[in-house]
């Protein structure tokens, strides 16, 4: 469930803020980065949600860069 | 370029010779030992139905094997070793594998210098995934479709770019060669789908509809030249649902189970921290093997997630060159289907789950969607390197390069160099010195040539009897599936295995020779002739009864005179049953009704007295004297047929046929081309009410066979006319180029 917010929010955000993919991807990839970093440090629960996360933001910038393309 | 193909060629020669250079096969898991005598398993190959296990089934879609049998049952029957032969398949596997994954990198970057082009092939070859799924597992069906992945690939995206059938045409020969990936149904599905996303995202990225009308034109093309290519195992699926009541002759996993799998796996293994860096969790953990430790070491995580990293960076970098924005979207496609039911949007796939039966081959998320993530890393790595090796001065750039490679090449590698990729925690297999080296004592080869030349008409059944699995203390033992059709050319009953009817009937047959009642009753409806006891196998660590208190068992049915001992070869002891007749075909008039046919209703029938289990009543005339008159002779013409010659046949009877139940088992008279239903009888066998009186043959047919055989041609036919269209298409281009 709390995904699927995130989920909304994040296309909510997209209808209205007109970026390209970049920062999409970039989010992602940092929420990756804290993801990994709480893996190494034995917090994984915190770094699954984050990696959850990041994978939406990844799915939603891949989705705006292939849009870009065309 | 040279220097490329010298890696390619000698690395795994280096590996498969440290691998086998003590001159033993290698052999687990649910592959059992094929190399050991490849003859025993061609049948399968050849046939819509096979005699192992034990009282027969069908084929199906194991014939897709039929290629690569027939070329190394063809070596081994001409001398070449078992070992020399598996070595050989694999190094070809490898270097297959690297070859393709060099080309598919190279066809998505070809400005890539070289040195980032071959460490795709070494990722490709050393890293979690390969480690793990392909070579630990260590099934054939699985290393030969990680071999063809990047191939196949490179020649299905060739063709997408060029816009040209010709590379769909050279994709279906040379998958022919592979064939034998397809014995596991699931990587039939897996590979359509990767071929299917593959097109999808070219189509993403090519707003031109021209272009995106080509791409789905050339998937369905290729897709119906690979059908009619496979015709011959094919075929068999498609007649296989024509059969009434066919869902009784298939393996009984229900979708309730499927997602109950599907649940747990996903939960395992399909968390995003480990997914991300290709990890399986399931193995690498500490309740593993003691070399794996390295592997969840924080230096390795560390640098599982800088491999990471990396390639997201350059995903980042590069999003605008398509090749990232095809490999990006295949990645995160594997991902999204590796993490299972797992949020975010799990639900969604357990959904398409449960509603999409062919989906259901995704149970092990992780294992079957490792294919796509490692197909579309390898090549993304070698870019990924290049773009961060690009910031740098060219000292540094080597540095990361040769990091890079040590990484792969050492660590990753190290597992592989030094044949601790094939051990597992199973004995003997958790022995470093044993791993997966079989050697099979000479007694089972002379056990083996004894009995065939007992005859070939009858089943012998094999003590102690327990699950699928079996560990054979050997001198080099074995951890894996029961080996009946390794070890043996009759049909043997040693293990239960999931098919309809046997997996039921196979604990009844030890629990009645410990019991009190007549086994050789249960023993003449299952047509076996031998009993044999097994004493090499550690029957503890499978919590098996002990052989030697069946051998006691034995010994006091021989006091009974129901058994003697006949003979004896090592480990194993041999009894022949003392009542047994050939009982392959016997007529049967005297019918015990019993609605559900339960396996323990097999102990009040006796075949020799003409009598037959049925789940419907039967009005027959029962004097023995009728089937005393009646005189069946038969022959056997190869497994899926048989003629049977009926001689005085005055009042109606049934035949019944020992061989397991199955709707495609049909009968037609003599000049009559009408054939004739089966129903079950004895739990397990095949039945037919034959009323016609007198004299005569019937044909007793497998019918897929037929299926099979008409595939066969349109498979030769299609191979060809594919083989004349590629000659002409490269003969075209070769003058449209002179023009």
């Amino acid at each position: 469930m709390f995904f699927w917010l995130i989920l909304i929010f994040i296309i909510g955000i997209m209808f209205f803020i007109k970026k390209d993919s970049r920062p999409y991807l970039l989010t992602g990839f940092y929420i990756f980065i804290g993801g990994a970093i709480f893996r190494l440090i034995g917090l994984n629960e915190v770094s699954e949600n984050l990696m959850r996360i990041s994978l939406l933001f990844w799915v939603i910038g891949l989705f705006k860069a292939f849009q870009e393309f065309n | 370029m040279y220097k490329i193909i010298f890696f390619i060629l000698i690395i795994p020669a280096i590996i498969v010779t440290i691998w086998f250079q003590d001159g033993y096969i290698l052999g687990t898991a649910e592959d059992g030992l094929p190399f050991y005598n490849l003859s025993h398993f061609k049948p399968e190959a050849d046939f819509a139905w096979m005699e192992h296990p034990g009282l027969g089934r069908s084929t199906l879609y194991l014939t897709a094997s039929k290629p690569t049998y027939i070329a190394l049952t063809w070596l081994q029957a001409n001398g070449v070793p078992g070992f020399v032969i598996q070595a050989s398949v694999l190094w070809v596997m490898f270097v297959i594998a690297g070859i393709g994954m060099y080309l598919l990198a190279w066809q998505f970057f070809p400005k890539l210098p070289k040195s980032c082009l071959i460490l795709s092939v070494f990722f490709y070859w050393f890293n979690p995934i390969s480690l793990v799924n392909v070579w630990n597992r260590f099934l054939l069906d699985y290393i030969s479709f990680y071999s063809m992945l990047p191939m196949v690939s490179f020649f299905f995206i060739r063709g997408l770019k060029t816009k040209s059938y010709l590379w769909g045409i050279v994709l279906i020969l040379f998958i022919l060669f592979y064939s034998y990936s397809f014995n596991y149904l699931a990587f039939f599905i897996l590979f359509w789908l990767i071929l299917f996303f593959w097109t999808s995202f070219f189509c993403l990225i090519n707003k031109d509809r021209l272009s995106r009308f080509f791409y789905i034109k050339y998937f369905l093309a290729t897709l119906v030249f690979f059908v009619l290519t496979n015709a011959w195992w094919i075929s068999q699926l498609i007649g296989f649902h024509f059969l009434k009541d066919f869902d009784s002759s298939i393996h009984d996993i229900t979708t309730e189970i499927n997602s109950g799998i599907f649940n747990a796996l996903s939960k395992s293994m399909g968390n995003l921290s480990d997914v991300y860096r290709l990890s399986n969790a399931s193995f690498f953990i500490k309740d593993s093997l003691s070399w794996v430790k390295l592997f969840y070491s924080f230096p390795i995580v560390f640098a599982e997630f800088i491999v990471t990293s990396v390639i997201f960076y350059s995903i980042i970098k590069g999003k605008k060159d398509t090749s990232v924005l095809v490999l990006a979207g295949v990645f995160f496609t594997g991902i999204f289907l590796a993490k299972g039911n797992n949020p975010p949007l799990g639900e969604i796939f357990d959904f398409l789950f449960k509603n999409l039966l062919f989906l259901q081959i995704f149970r092990n998320p992780f294992e079957k969607s490792g294919f796509i993530l490692l197909l579309a890393v390898a090549p993304l790595l070698s870019f990924a390197v290049f773009k961060v090796s690009e910031t740098f001065k060219s000292l540094y750039k080597k540095l990361i390069l040769a990091g890079i490679l040590i990484y792969v090449l050492l660590i990753w590698g190290y597992p592989f160099y030094t044949g601790l990729v094939l051990t597992s925690k199973f004995p003997p297999t958790d022995n470093y010195e044993i791993g997966y080296k079989v050697q099979v004592p000479k007694y089972y080869q002379q056990a083996d040539d004894w009995l065939v030349k007992q005859g070939t008409n009858f089943r012998s059944i094999g003590f102690p009897i327990e699950d699928e699995a079996v560990t054979y203390k050997w001198a080099k033992g074995y951890s894996g599936v029961e080996l009946s059709t390794a070890l043996f050319s009759n049909p043997v009953i040693l293990h239960k295995t999931g098919v309809p009817y046997f997996y039921d009937l196979v604990p009844q047959i030890q629990k009645t020779l410990l019991g009190e009642g007549e086994f050789y009753k249960l023993a003449n409806i299952l047509n076996a002739r031998f009993l044999f006891v097994r004493e090499d196998i550690d029957f503890k660590e499978r919590k098996m009864l002990d052989p030697l208190t069946i051998k006691q068992k034995l010994n006091l049915r021989e006091q009974k005179d129901e058994i003697r001992k006949v003979s004896e070869f090592g480990k194993l002891t041999f009894w022949e049953n003392l009542y047994w007749k050939d009982l392959t075909f016997y007529p049967a008039n005297s019918v015990k009704f019993s609605s559900g046919q339960k396996p323990s209703d097999l102990q009040a029938i006796d075949a020799l007295k003409g009598e037959v289990l049925s789940g419907k009543k039967y009005d027959l005339v029962t004097e023995s004297k009728i089937t005393d008159r009646l005189k069946i002779t038969y022959e056997k013409i190869n497994p899926t047929k048989y003629v049977v010659h009926l001689q005085g046949v005055t009042s109606p009877f049934i035949l019944v046929f020992s061989e397991l139940y199955n709707p495609g088992w049909k009968i037609s008279f003599e000049g009559d081309k009408k054939s004739y239903d089966n129903f079950r009888v004895n739990y397990y066998a095949n039945g037919w009410l034959i009323d016609k009186k007198g004299s005569y043959d019937l044909k007793v047919e497998f019918s897929l066979q037929q299926w099979l055989e008409i595939g066969e041609t349109i498979s030769i036919v299609s191979f060809l006319a594919m083989l004349c269209l590629l000659i002409y298409l490269l003969w075209k281009r070769k003058l449209q180029r002179r023009i």
